[in-house]
């Protein structure tokens, strides 16, 4: 009967729907809770394995996740503030990244492409994590809050561009992947918006969705081919079309349906299966140990320089602790270490475990403790671009009362 | 006799029924009336951005329903119906709520929209009944 594949369909997405129902009463994404559907599945239901088509799925769903992430991000918020948002991004990734892959490589003996997957895994952060935590409080659209989200989108931008490169053969199809790319990339927001203009993003026939699922397998494709990762292309699409989704939510909202209703479920608890509890059981020292070098290496990269963009102490640990947190991309980056045989299932159960945990933990803290107030992240925009003695007598006040606030 | 009357609406079938005995009692009595109704809170660790803005669209848009619907029962019985919506656990909120604005009766439906998890979890109006600092009124469907 498990041979079936409309049983072993019929299996996966009734897992799906437990998922979403619980996501649904206990506020939770429905990701998080696919992958700990997976994780019990994996674990108590004797579901062990994928099949072909399910490791498709499941492919497509990281694709077109990533697209979307790429897709998301502001190109106007990114560009003001670009200085601090590139600065505390790329700290964000580069510190974490190199401490992590030299503690894994060096302390805990793994080799150097273990390590470095590691080093990936949790370097990253989540832009749609920090976006649930800050528009909770109204922070989203404020100057510091676009400023956050940026960073974090540089940050995964990092990640993007190690995992799509340090495991790539270079050779003449890296060069024809990097070239054909780079076309592409050019072209899209006005093959894009022509397709929408043209034939209408209320066609039943769906063009548009079509042809970035086309522009998304290509370049996936070809990515392959140079032993790059497919994530690399689609947040790079996302990315150049942003500012078309921006205008045109339909596109967005559509893909994102397709997406959670058919791919992403797949994803997530394929992503859950691999881990082993009693893997994460042997190896719970490791995880926490990985867990607090990711937040630490973090805060030494973040907030030094969030104090030289005049960020006080609580706004700083706030934004370092936003900073600390991960999800989407930790998850793509440790399951193509193991796809790939680059780590082994305990491996990925520490890495996927600490992803977890730190969309978590980080959040808590800086919530529970850091909170900054909405006219704080309001006037640190006014101050930030122009200068202290600029800002205005109500923006000195709120800070000045703030600060006293935390004194006590 | 009751000044101020809270009660829960959601939209469902129990919620409207709750909400007619409510506007009828406070017309008689003259009492004062406030509708409320409990939004969940946003998903948290979302993958995408859209998953939360698309949540509270679809929020915003259910609540404007709920808005036009507390206004043509105002309209209906003639009297001033207040109306809003607060994020949280529904028992907790309603309970704290009542408290703080000094509500001193609570008139809810046994069965809203929850009642698949009412029935394993306790509904949310048995747990007002429990908690509440004030008289709680159960209006059943059949009524």
């Amino acid at each position: 009967m498990l041979e079936n594949i409309w049983f072993v369909a019929a299996i996966w997405m009734g897992l799906a729907l437990i998922a979403s129902i619980i996501s649904i009463r206990v506020g939770i994404s429905v990701a998080l809770i696919e992958i700990l559907i997976g994780v019990l599945a994996g674990n108590f239901l004797g579901i062990h394995k994928t099949t072909e088509w399910i490791n498709f799925l499941a492919m497509l769903g990281s694709g077109v996740l990533t697209f979307l992430a790429g897709a998301e991000i502001d190109p106007t918020s990114l560009k003001s503030n670009i200085k601090a948002s590139f600065t505390i991004g790329f700290l964000s990734f580069l510190l974490p990244f190199i401490f992590i892959w030299f503690f894994a490589q060096f302390v805990l003996g793994w080799s150097m492409q273990q390590s470095q997957i590691a080093g990936i895994s949790l370097s990253t952060t989540s832009v749609a994590v920090v976006y649930a935590v800050m528009i909770e409080k109204g922070l989203g659209s404020t100057p510091l809050g676009k400023m956050i989200l940026a960073a974090c989108f540089i940050t995964d931008f990092g990640t993007v561009i190690a995992l799509g490169l340090l495991f790539a053969d270079f050779n003449i199809w890296l060069l024809v992947f990097v070239v054909v790319m780079s076309v592409m990339l050019w072209y899209m927001p006005r093959w894009t918006r022509f397709i929408i203009v043209r034939m209408g993003a209320t066609r039943v026939s769906e063009p548009e969705v079509k042809f970035i699922l086309f522009i998304l397998f290509f370049l996936g494709g070809l990515a392959t081919t140079a032993k790059s990762e497919a994530v690399l292309p689609a947040y790079l699409v996302g990315l150049v079309v942003a500012g078309v989704f921006l205008r045109d939510k339909t596109l967005v909202n559509r893909m994102r349906s397709i997406a959670f209703a058919i791919f992403t479920p797949f994803y997530f608890i394929k992503a859950g299966l691999y881990v082993s509890l009693t893997d994460l059981w042997a190896a719970i020292v490791v995880i926490l140990v990985f867990l607090v070098i990711k937040m630490v290496t973090k805060l030494i990269g973040v907030y030094p320089f969030a104090r030289t963009f005049k960020m006080r102490h609580k706004e700083a640990s706030y934004t370092s602790l936003l900073m600390a947190t991960g999800l989407t991309f930790g998850t793509i980056s440790a399951l193509f270490g193991l796809n790939n045989k680059i780590i082994d299932q305990a491996q990925y159960t520490i890495l996927v475990t600490v992803v977890i945990l730190s969309a978590i933990i980080p959040t808590l803290i800086a919530q529970r403790f850091f909170q900054p107030s909405e006219a704080v992240m309001i006037a640190w925009g006014r101050l930030f671009n122009g200068n202290n003695k600029s800002a205005s007598p109500a923006d000195k006040k709120e800070l000045e009362t703030e600060e006293e606030k935390n004194n006590v | 006799m009751y000044k101020k009357i809270l009660v829960g609406y959601d939209g469902s079938e129990g919620s409207k029924i709750a909400l007619t005995t409510a506007a009828e009692l406070a017309k008689r009595i003259g009492a004062q009336l406030k509708a409320i109704w409990i939004k969940s809170k946003l998903p948290h660790y979302p993958e995408t951005i859209s998953e939360i803005s698309e949540e509270q669209a679809a929020a915003d848009s259910f609540l404007e329903g709920l808005k036009k619907d507390v206004l043509e029962y105002s309209l209906k019985y003639g009297i001033e119906i207040d109306f809003f919506a607060v994020a949280g656990n529904p028992a907790k909120v309603i309970v704290s709520n009542a408290k703080e604005q000094n509500f001193d009766l609570i008139v809810l439906s046994n069965q809203g929209h929850s009642s698949l998890w009412g029935t394993s979890l306790g509904h949310t109006a048995d747990r007002v009944s429990e908690h509440a600092h004030c008289s709680v009124l159960l209006v059943r469907e059949s009524e």
